[in-house]
């Protein structure tokens, strides 16, 4: 205690306090650094943990899969027959795979989902097993490439006869074939916890499988685990099916790293994969060519995606069957629910992850950079605090206004979009992200071209440093919550809504000058006529912060963003991301939508409201004492 | 949970034999390779007087059973049980593909181990203290974990009680007959249970159809069931015991097959013996399979690994015999005598034949024989009266529901049965959430909860660690139609000691029973649900210590800064200043300041 009092003295004493909240903004900044460092820093070595196996009754590897020598006709020849089917109906498909099953002695059934192809599923229930859990192999009929998916689809028929000739397994096996792996597949999951008749028992782990007509042979697999809503399955799945590949000598590639760099291991392949993790995670159901594995997210499922790549390479299919035959075996050999090991990680390689403990500080740190920044907005606005307490009514009705107006929109323009026709549907998206992107832009430009503030509404000052600051709050709140559910949409919605911080120092520092300057030019030409001259160079002095804060407006505008990103990731359809947006929670029960919408726009909103209708007025002379000490 | 089909069976075997002991195999080829295997035991202690054993009374076991098992004996008698059933099962009946369950049902339990006794008792008390006492007992003669049950899972069943009747036991005046049923689903059955087992045999296993009884064989089946019942049978003065032990059992022959002729790892096949459909694309690299061959030719032996040793008993020729259910157009059957050296087969089979029965006579080793030209073709399968499923439904960690869906695939007849479920006290139902659905055709045409449909419902809810909720729904379908039940629950957070030590994969919630009942009221046929694994919401248990932890912190701060309010001076800061002035440090420090002037000033001129 005395060692606190004695420092909280010296504080005193030196006067930190005030100098703190004048540098308030620049804490808020370096914050953000310390942010983005942390980050950088993960990938360094001593910073990342090589992946183990927690689970010791996993054992994984340890026994021979005997899926190899024959088991290869018998690949080729189911691939033989189901090259025919390319071309015909899904009726037909499924009947001709249900019929090879049949045959097998598995039991089929179908979903009709009432929307798509309806889905086929077959059960091999365990011999002796008490049917109450199950294990999910998925074979969508075409690829997440949109590539007709005959290997895997062979694979799951030979794999199937394989198995039904094990009387080893504790746990049932599903064999699920839809028509894509998008909502199709996660309808049939929602329907196996409600209204399916034929279910084998809790679902505890599931594979999809994807492998195009890469023939025989292929180069490496892919694998892909990113769940909905900020899931992940168990890392111990991951590290399995993973180190059986190890064990087969294939080589396991995460977050789209190319062939070629599979055995490169240095700082930047895991930063790439790193950061690709984070953007992958955070759009993960959001795009339409989604991989599988996370229509399982929210059952208490671990599920990944495996996809063979490459055509030439040394391994042939049986070796990727053995992947799955052995991952099954593991997971088979399981007493109790995958618990061990993590299920919040980063991956930084296939065989490096960070955990959560040592990721988390980031987005902390940002949460606290915009907690900071909101403090000083109010503490650097010059506004007594007892006018804030008077002005909180309004200010909190206007919030809850601009929140419900997030609201509506939030309800309404999904539902605008799914009610409309498919093919129509990117038309719609595309008018509806082309109106908030042209009101985005109005609201961000207006401050710049406005001559005048609006007259007949304004806002007061303390009204308009509250709403800045109560914004800023309301993102580190959406930060500090998301934090650990969803930590890649945190730190992404931090990270590009982190020009907001700068606005109001902007605006400050700018009419600051500018008055110090009228008063200095007032002094100067006391009495005399003002120069004309010198009254443009001030105003574009001050139309430069404008500029800034018009640029920072745009450029943290998650419509804005949104139109960039989707853009990026897909070029010829730009709307697709915002497509995924509006139609993610009715098909797949993602909520990024409404942390974008709820917590991210109105923050936006906020701010830019007050940058058009706000008062920023400063102090006169206060303003040019200050530029004076300064000088 | 008795029928009148067993009652019959019961006595058209003693009655016509006359005997205490008498066994039998019978052996049913299913479609796809498989057989059901049904082997039967009965036997009947001789007739002796018939006492209520009080508490307080000594148990006199001055008579002898004869062949009924001495160890089982007293345990009943002094439970006063009058009736005791047992079953234990694994493994989950494909009723589409096999049918009915042997014996109409009767003899198949839910996944795990179910007991139920009919105990004759004064009152509730006596009944359950007895009822505790015979399931410990059992426990350790059984080797299962019967023992654990406790109140929280017996249940007194409502229905199956009054169809009770088809013992002509009558209790004593003033006492009254008890149905007590529990279930323990997690309960895996092994080889431990069956050695008990066959120990209460008098041939123990070693002679008669009890001879392929094998551990390994038996529990390498797709589905199997043991079960004992045992019966108080009495006359005017006396009464005797009976028993009914069974073991029933589907095997897949192909890979018993495979097993004996290429060991128990699942190798590829090599191949040149690779069965391919030649009317695809077929070469060296690639081959479509066919299904599993038709044409086989298998043993007993084949499947056991074992034949029998002769009859039960020797001086009992009628003491053992097989019946073999088959397609005579398909299928030969051939019996083959092993005497040593010498080994002597022929055919049993003949056209037109269903139904073979064969009697082991002689002292020599028995094999069975079966050659099927096609062995998809098998004597008709009937399909039960019913199809049930039963599944958990939602995903969240603190509720959840239950969906029960009954098909009836009759043309034409309306079923009526008694569903009958208990559930543990952790799952906290709630039955007005209870809604119906019935289809035919693939369209909902009523989901009220209709008097039609659902004619009677008696449910006895759970109390906490003491009682499981009960539900008995008499429920009546129309042909070709199909109901859907679902109800949602709570489920309950348990106290610290109540999760088991170790992570698990959920909680077993006991199989629903379907007993279905004809127009007379008779029950017919009895099915089971399959077993649910329930996830329960589960504390993190390192939390306890990071409460005390963060609370211990919480105070010893709190107490210091009280601690140092109570001791210190209150003194304003320059009032500090003075008094450290001359404190010990501050003095050393001047004094320290002070030499180094001095030295300052030493040093100075020098330079200069």
């Amino acid at each position: 205690m005395a060692l606190a009092e004695t420092i909280s003295r010296k504080v005193h004493k030196l006067g930190l306090v005030p100098k703190a909240i004048k540098l308030l903004p620049v804490i808020s900044f370096l914050l953000a650094v310390a942010s983005v460092s942390w980050l950088l820093s993960l990938p360094l070595d001593g910073n990342y943990r090589n992946t183990y196996i927690s689970e010791n009754a996993l054992m994984p590897s340890q026994v021979t899969s005997y899926f190899r020598e024959s088991e290869w006709n018998i690949v080729r020849g189911y691939r033989g027959e189901l090259e025919f089917l390319e071309q015909t109906s899904n009726e037909q498909r499924n009947l001709k795979m249900e019929k090879w099953l049949n045959d097998i002695g598995l039991v089929t059934a179908y979903h009709h989902n009432g929307f798509t192809k309806d889905t086929l599923y077959a059960i091999m229930h365990a011999p002796r097993g008490d049917d109450t859990e199950a294990m999910v192999l998925t074979v969508p009929w075409i690829t997440s490439e949109g590539e007709y998916n005959l290997g895997a689809l062979a694979l799951a028929a030979a794999l199937a006869r394989y198995f039904s000739r094990m009387s080893i397994w504790s746990k049932n096996i599903i064999f699920v074939f839809p028509e894509d792996s998008h909502a199709a597949l996660r309808s049939w999951v929602a329907a196996y916890h409600t209204s399916l008749e034929n279910t084998a028992g809790s679902i505890e782990a599931a594979i999809v499988l994807e492998y195009g007509k890469n023939g025989d042979y292929f180069d490496y697999y892919e694998m892909f685990y990113e769940g909905l809503n900020g899931q992940l399955p168990n890392l111990d799945l991951l590290n399995t099916a993973n180190l059986i590949g190890y064990h087969e000598g294939l080589h396991c590639s995460i977050q789209g790293t190319p062939g070629e760099e599979l055995t490169k291991n240095t700082y930047f392949t895991r930063l790439r994969t790193l950061v690709r993790g984070i953007v992958a995670l955070t759009l993960s159901g959001l795009r339409r060519n989604v991989p599988g594995c996370e229509s399982f997210s929210g059952w208490q499922i671990q599920a990944i995606t495996i996809r063979a790549k490459g055509s030439k390479g040394p391994h042939d299919v049986t070796q990727f069957g053995r992947v799955v035959d052995s991952t099954f075996r593991s997971v088979n050999n399981l007493l109790e629910k995958f618990h061990q090991s993590f299920f919040f990680y980063l991956m930084l390689s296939s065989k490096n992850f960070v955990s959560i403990a040592t990721y988390l500080p980031s987005a902390v740190f940002l949460a606290v950079s915009f907690a900071l920044s909101s403090l000083g907005c109010l503490l650097n606005s010059g506004v007594e605090a007892s006018e804030f307490v008077n002005n909180i009514g309004r200010l909190l009705t206007i919030f809850t206004l601009i929140e419900l107006g997030g609201f509506m929109l939030s309800l309404l323009l999904p539902l605008l979009t799914i009610n409309t026709p498919l093919e129509l549907q990117d038309e719609v998206v595309l008018q509806i992200l082309l109106v908030l992107s042209i009101f985005t832009f109005i609201l961000a430009l207006s401050p710049l071209t406005l001559k005048k503030q609006f007259k007949f509404f304004k806002l007061n000052k303390p009204l308009t440093f509250g709403l800045i600051s109560l914004s800023l709050f309301f993102i580190s709140m959406l930060i500090t919550t998301l934090l650990i559910v969803h930590f890649s949409l945190a730190l992404l919605v931090g990270f590009l809504s982190l020009p907001l911080t700068f606005v109001q120092p902007i605006i400050t520092q700018g009419l600051r000058e500018k008055s110090a300057r009228a008063l200095e030019e007032d002094k100067l030409f006391e009495g005399s006529k003002k120069d004309p001259l010198s009254q443009i160079v001030s105003l574009g002095r001050a139309d430069k912060a404008k500029i800034k804060v018009s640029l920072l407006l745009i450029i943290s505008s998650p419509f804005f963003v949104i139109f960039l990103a989707g853009s990026y990731f897909d070029p010829e359809n730009g709307v697709s991301l915002m497509r995924g947006l509006l139609t993610s929670w009715s098909e797949l029960q993602c909520w990024t939508w409404y942390v974008v919408i709820l917590g991210w726009f109105p923050a936006w909103l906020g701010i830019a409201l007050s940058c058009v209708f706000g008062n920023f007025e400063v102090d006169y002379s206060a303003a040019f004492n200050d530029t004076k000490k300064e000088i | 949970m008795w029928n009148k089909v067993l009652v019959l069976l019961f006595c058209a075997v003693f009655a016509a034999a006359g005997r205490y002991y008498n066994e039998s195999l019978d052996l049913k080829p299913l479609p796809r390779n498989k057989l059901l295997a049904s082997f039967q035991f009965n036997v009947e202690s001789l007739p002796f007087d018939l006492k209520y054993y009080d508490t307080s009374a000594e148990l006199q076991g001055n008579h002898h059973y004869t062949y009924f098992p001495r160890a089982l004996g007293p345990i009943i008698e002094s439970t006063n049980t009058r009736e005791l059933h047992l079953r234990f099962t694994q493994g989950w009946w494909d009723s589409e593909s096999w049918g009915r369950l042997p014996s109409s049902g009767f003899q198949s339990g839910g996944t795990g181990v179910e007991v139920s006794a009919l105990i004759e008792a004064r009152d509730v008390q006596t009944a359950k203290a007895n009822w505790f006492k015979l399931t410990k007992t059992l426990s350790g003669f059984f080797c299962a974990s019967l023992n654990f049950i406790d109140d929280s899972i017996t249940t007194f069943p409502k229905h199956a009680a009054s169809s009770q009747n088809h013992t002509n036991y009558s209790s004593q005046p003033k006492n009254k007959l008890f149905f007590i049923r529990a279930a323990l689903p997690s309960e895996p059955i092994c080889t431990e249970n069956l050695t008990p087992f066959l120990k209460l045999l008098p041939t123990r296993g070693k002679s008669g159809v009890s001879s392929l009884l094998d551990g390994h064989k038996v529990f390498d089946s797709l589905w199997h069931g043991m079960s004992i019942d045992v019966r108080t049978d009495c006359d005017s003065k006396t009464c005797s015991l009976k028993m009914l032990q069974s073991v029933n059992q589907v095997v897949d022959i192909i890979r018993s097959k495979r097993k004996k002729e290429e060991g128990g790892l699942p190798k590829p096949t090599p191949g040149n013996k690779l069965r391919c459909d030649d009317t695809k694309t077929f070469n060296a690299w690639q081959c479509f399979p066919l299904s599993d061959p038709t044409n086989l030719e298998w043993s007993l032996e084949t499947i056991y690994g074992r034949r029998i040793i002769g009859p039960a008993f020797a001086d009992d020729p009628e003491s053992t015999v097989i019946n073999v259910d088959t397609e005579p157009s398909t299928w030969k059957v051939g019996l083959s005598k092993n005497r040593g050296d010498v080994t002597e087969s022929y055919h049993i089979s003949g056209p037109k034949k269903n139904h073979i029965s064969e009697y082991l006579r002689e002292q020599v080793k028995y094999d069975f024989q079966f050659e099927t030209s096609n062995s998809s073709v098998v004597n008709p399968i009937k399909a039960p009266p019913l199809y049930v499923t039963r599944s958990l439904t939602g995903y969240s960690q603190d509720k959840g529901g239950l969906r029960v869906t009954f098909t009836n695939p009759s043309d034409e007849e309306t079923v009526d049965f008694v569903y009958f479920e208990s559930l543990p006290w952790f799952m906290r139902l709630y039955l007005h959430t209870l809604t119906v659905e019935v289809k035919k055709d693939g369209e909902i045409i009523s989901n009220a909860i209709d008097t039609s449909y659902i004619k009677d419902r008696f449910y006895k809810p759970a109390v906490d660690r003491k009682r499981p909720s009960h539900l008995e729904l008499s429920i009546s379908i129309p042909p070709k139609s199909s109901l859907t039940l679902t109800y949602q629950f709570d489920k309950s957070l348990l106290l610290y000691h109540e999760y088991p030590p170790d992570a698990n994969h959920g909680f077993a919630i006991e199989p629903a029973v379907v007993t279905i009942f004809d127009k007379d009221g008779n029950d017919i046929y009895e099915a089971r649900t399959t077993s649910l694994l329930l996830t329960l919401p589960t504390p993190d248990f390192s939390m306890p210590y990071n409460v005390i932890i963060l609370t211990c912190t919480v105070m010893s701060l709190a107490f210091g800064t009280i601690f140092n309010l109570l001791i210190k001076k209150v003194i304003t800061e320059e009032e500090m200043e003075e008094i450290t002035k001359s404190s010990k440090i501050n003095i050393a420090v001047a004094k320290i300041k002070s030499r180094v002037q001095q030295l300052k000033a030493l040093i100075k001129p020098k330079k200069e």
